[in-house]
């Protein structure tokens, strides 16, 4: 992927973040519209599942950045940027399952 | 004397000065103070999320969640600055830099403005949160 589209999915899941990121605080400590939240599965787990992902993409490519500054190699940011890759898309598999236990769907 | 300056722009363009480069702000502009902010902010929030997924529901505590409120709404107010520089918003006009102590043009203008904005936007948000979580959750603890 290009770098000016990766940095632009940067700005798109740091808008995610702060939209999904908002009720997710909402429904775990407002007293009044938290429990609307939680009681429907389907709004609880798409804002969580869209919260995870963006949230990973955004830590990640922010860690890539940075490592990739430090170390402006061409072949150690070949490397970085692939560990990141994987290492994010293991971490959300991992945390789906996570939250899809702690709602009692699997 | 030429020379060495052109390696000095040159060497700090580049920020070859590693992690404590990050820090060397002194000679800079404001903006450059709060680049090392968001990156150490960032670093921060990344580091609250480690034990927060392991075990969810882990939180780091009354004043732990009041820093860590304080750091995210840092992070956003900035973000919102930075978002709106790189998609050209309010970008002064772009003209080369000849000496380290010049300030960068296309940081003059409405730039400055947006600057103050998402301070003061920072400073709206962190009392917001300083309430909720200081006054209004406190109370449940």
């Amino acid at each position: 992927m290009r770098e000016s589209t990766v940095m632009f999915l940067h700005y798109i899941t740091a808008i995610l973040i702060a939209v999904t990121g908002l009720i997710h605080l909402l429904a775990n400590n407002e007293p009044t519209i938290g429990p609307l939240i939680k009681e429907n599965p389907v709004v609880y787990m798409g804002n969580m599942a869209i919260f995870l992902a963006a949230l990973l993409y955004h830590a990640f490519n922010g860690v890539r950045v940075i490592l990739i500054e430090l170390v402006p190699d061409p072949c150690w940011t070949k490397w970085i940027s692939w560990a990141v890759v994987i290492i994010g898309i293991a971490t959300y598999v991992v945390g789906l399952q996570v939250l899809l236990v702690a709602l009692g769907l699997v | 004397m030429e020379e060495a300056r052109e390696e000095f722009v040159e060497y700090y363009a580049k920020n070859m000065g590693g992690v404590l480069g990050w820090f060397k702000a002194r000679v800079y502009t404001i903006e450059r103070w709060l680049y090392g902010a968001h990156r150490i902010t960032g670093i921060l929030i990344v580091l609250f999320m480690l034990p927060h997924f392991y075990s969810t529901g882990w939180h780091p505590g009354l004043w732990g969640d009041f820093i860590l409120g304080i750091i995210v709404t840092f992070h956003i107010a900035n973000g919102i600055r930075l978002i709106l520089a790189e998609l050209g918003f309010v970008v002064g006009k772009p003209l080369l830099v000849k000496k380290p102590s010049q300030r960068p043009l296309s940081l003059e203008g409405s730039q400055r403005y947006l600057v103050a904005l998402a301070l003061l936007l920072f400073i709206v948000l962190a009392v917001i949160w300083a309430y909720y979580a200081l006054i209004v959750q406190a109370a449940t603890w």
